[in-house]
Order: C-alpha cells, then structure tokens, then sequence
C-alpha cells in the first residue's frame, strides 16, 4: 500500500480515530497537521497542530483556514472529528441543534469550501470523512446527528462529481457503533449494538475505520470517489 | 504458507480467465498467497463448467480448502431481448449466480470455505443504471448484491464475509466502441485491470475484517456524473 502524496489535515486528531489514523498515516511518512477543539495536541503522531473550539462560529472556520496556509498545500483531509451528545429530539433546544449540525456537517462544509477556495488541497487529492450508520439506519437517540451526517454525505457525492476533472476524489466511511468510552458510557441498552444477532463480525475497533482510511487514500484508489464505504460488522443487514 | 496474517492464505478464483483474474494473480504472487483458478479454459488450475452441477460438484471436492473466493465468471450476450434464446438467459444466469452459489453451497457441504473466509463478488456498474441489451447481465450482477445481504445472515457465526465491488468498464483492451454503452462521461478515464484488482484485494485481505455485506463503488465517478 502507497498513500497518495506526503502531507494530511487530520481533523478531530485527539480522538479515538483521529489518533489511530494519524499513527498509521505518519508511519506511512506523511506529514500530519492535526485539528481539534482542545487547546494542546495530545496525539504524539501529529508535527503540526491547530486549535478549532467552536466549529459553529464561522469567523473561527476563516482563521483557520488561514492558519493553514502556513502548511502549504495538502494532498489528503481526514474528517473524524465529532462530538459525543444525545439529543432526544422532542426536547432538544435550537443551540443544541444548531451545534450538532455545525460539528457534523455544516463545519465540515465550510471548511472544505475555504480548503478548495484557497486551492490548499493539491490534485490528485483525497478528501475522507468518517459518517455514521446512523445516516442510513436512522437514530432515536441522535437523530440530529443522523441526519447531519446524511447531509455530510450528499454533499460529498456532489463535490465528486465537481472535482472529477481535478483527480480530488471525496468519500465517505460511514462507522457502524465501534466501541469506544463513549459507548461504555451509555449504558446496557445501548450496548445491544454490539451483540451478535445485530452485527455478524462483533465489536469494531478504531483500527477498522484506519484501515478503511488508508484503503481509500491509497494511490490506487484514485477510481473510489462519491462512494460511502458502510463499515459496521455488517449489523446493516443483520438487523 | 504465506505468514502475514492480515491476507487470505488459499484463495479460489472462479473465473480464472480474464484480465482482472490475472492481475488479481499477480497482486497474490507477490505476497505469497496460494490460487486456485477454476474456469473452463486451459489456463485454469480445475475445470468448472458452471452450466453443469456435476462439473461444480467435482470442483468443491477437488480444490483445497479456501479463505478467500472471487466470485469473477460471467457470461454477456448483447442482444435485444426479443431476440435471446432461453438457453442463453439460463446461460447467463447459470454462470453469472446460480453456478457460483451451488459452488458456495458445496464448498460449505465440503468444509472446503473455511470460517472467517472472505467472498468478493464482482459486480457492474450496470446493475445500478442498467445497459440496453445486456438485461440479464445486470440481472444477475443485482442478483449479487441481495446474495451478499443473505449469505452474511447464513454465514453469520461462520463469520464469513461477503461482499461486492462494482466497477465501470475496466480498458482490457477491449473497451466497447458504441458510444452509447460506453457512456458518453468519459473524464476519469477507465481503470485497468491491475487498478481493478486493488479492491478486491483489500475486501479478501483481514485489513476489511469490519466490512461485509456491502456493495462498494469503484467506478472512477462515472456512475454519479451520467446525468
């Protein structure tokens, strides 16, 4: 395996997946420009690092986006950022919706478009975001969430089809429910998911969303663009 | 035996021939995985007519136990469908699904696919937007797909996997020349053989452990930018 070019922005790099997916993408050789929402990187795998607290303020998407001038150009995004709330959507106030939009979708969607505006991402070029089974399942507990990401991937279908000309391919891997601290948090009812009559291969691991990342960023996959990898232990159809 | 864990150890081919198999072939020499082509023509290592139960039968016996199966045989007879024989649907569907889930069906009888084993189907990009005169083709290539949903259920504590990567036209040299079932979008170009054997690759090797049951677009974009 041959990652595409040398450098990668890796958003969300202090959590669980941007961790995993920043080790690899480093032992690959590229250089790693993290972003997260804390004020120090805590991933050892990162050179670079720049803070984003709010993703729904728009005047911090522009800083940012000209903070990462400073880096040149980049021949990979990983989007993996994300933020842990259920919401039930009956009580949920428009703060709360607003901001899990703005994690989810309307973030990754201002970025992109300065990223692109910017011409900060070189071609050939991969753009990578991690969805959710949720998009496609639907979701009681985090139906905002659900549907942020749905939005996410439509509109990585449609820059597909802009950038084919350009060789900047854009898809996205939709995670079935990967155990992380998170789950363990939401108690007994919540962890069915992991049971094996809803999902035929077990619980899933960060390094099985890494090791779909890498797949897509490889130089040979350069004919996988606007497609949504379901990466879930098969509980899609289990169920 | 090849000591990387992450790859199949003895994957079966059938439908050896072609361009896609061979370059699938050499991707496996490279990291010491052992083939077993299964076909009809010479250059294949078990003869397996999948029009004949008898021949598949024999097949399943004879091959040695396997963790990684290509589902790669096809028949496309391009002719209106006014025009087609009975014989020639049943063709395309006997070595298109029927043939390949009686082998399936064997090799589980034979304990010859083992637990764990990955399956990768080849799908078309036609079983989503459909080709003028090749309805049985895109048929059978859809067919895959509701297979890929069934076997993971049946196959559930066997833990196999099962799953479909869905090309364009692949430039074997052989590319159509009417414009109209080439598809007219031609920006990213067609992927070659040995590209198209990238996914299939990564769908056999343990590296997609967490990945079953899905069908996954490797068309260049061509099918999203058609309209």
């Amino acid at each position: 395996m041959k990652i595409n070019g040398t450098s990668v922005l890796v958003t969300g790099c202090n959590g669980v997946f941007g961790t995993e997916i920043s080790r690899r993408l480093k032992s690959s050789g590229l250089n790693v420009v993290g972003l997260s929402r804390n004020r120090q990187c805590s991933n050892e795998f990162v050179d670079q690092y720049i803070q984003i607290s709010n993703w729904d303020r728009d005047s911090e998407i522009l800083e940012v986006s000209e903070q990462l001038k400073k880096f040149g150009k980049f021949d990979n995004v990983v989007f993996c950022h994300g933020a842990g709330e259920n919401i039930s959507f009956r009580f949920a106030d428009f703060t709360q919706i607003n901001e899990t939009a703005s994690v989810h979708f309307l973030g990754v969607a201002k970025l992109t478009a300065r990223l692109l505006r910017n011409r900060l991402v070189r071609s050939p070029g991969r753009f990578v975001a991690i969805g959710s089974i949720s998009a496609h399942m639907g979701s009681v507990a985090a139906p905002i969430y659900g549907a942020s990401k749905a939005a996410l991937e439509s509109l990585f279908r449609s820059l597909a089809r802009e950038y084919l000309k350009k060789q900047i391919t854009f898809n996205t891997i939709a995670a079935g429910p990967v155990k992380t601290k998170l789950w363990e948090g939401a108690g007994e009812s919540a962890l069915k998911v992991f049971d094996s009559r809803t999902n035929q291969l077990g619980p899933g691991s960060p390094e099985d969303i890494a090791n779909t990342v890498e797949f897509v960023l490889d130089e040979e996959s350069r004919f996988m663009t606007g497609t949504t990898l379901i990466v879930d232990g098969g509980s899609y159809y289990m169920v | 035996m090849c000591e990387d864990k992450s790859i199949p150890q003895q994957v079966v081919i059938l439908g050896g021939s072609g361009q896609v198999a061979t370059a699938l072939k050499e991707r496996m020499k490279l990291k010491g995985i052992k083939e077993s082509l299964l076909g009809t023509s010479s250059e294949n290592d078990f003869f397996c007519d999948l029009r004949d139960a008898a021949s598949i039968k024999r097949a399943s016996e004879s091959v040695d136990q396997f963790d990684g199966l290509v589902l790669n045989a096809k028949k496309d007879i391009v002719k209106p469908i006014q025009y087609r024989d009975y014989s020639e649907i049943n063709e395309c569907l006997q070595v298109g699904i029927s043939g390949p889930l009686y082998f399936i069906g064997q090799s589980i009888k034979e304990k010859k696919l083992m637990n764990g084993a990955s399956i990768v189907s080849i799908g078309s990009q036609s079983q989503l937007s459909g080709l003028k005169y090749s309805v049985d083709y895109c048929a059978v290539k859809s067919a895959l797909h509701g297979m890929n949903k069934s076997l993971i259920k049946e196959f559930a504590r066997k833990k196999i996997r099962s799953n479909t990567v869905i090309f364009d036209w692949i430039d074997d040299g052989d590319l159509p020349r009417d414009s109209e079932r080439l598809g007219a979008n031609d920006v990213s170009g067609f992927a070659n053989p040995y590209e198209a054997s990238f996914p299939i690759e990564f769908l056999l090797s343990s590296k997609s452990r967490w990945i079953s049951g899905q069908s996954l677009l490797f068309d260049g974009g061509r099918f999203l930018s058609r309209l």
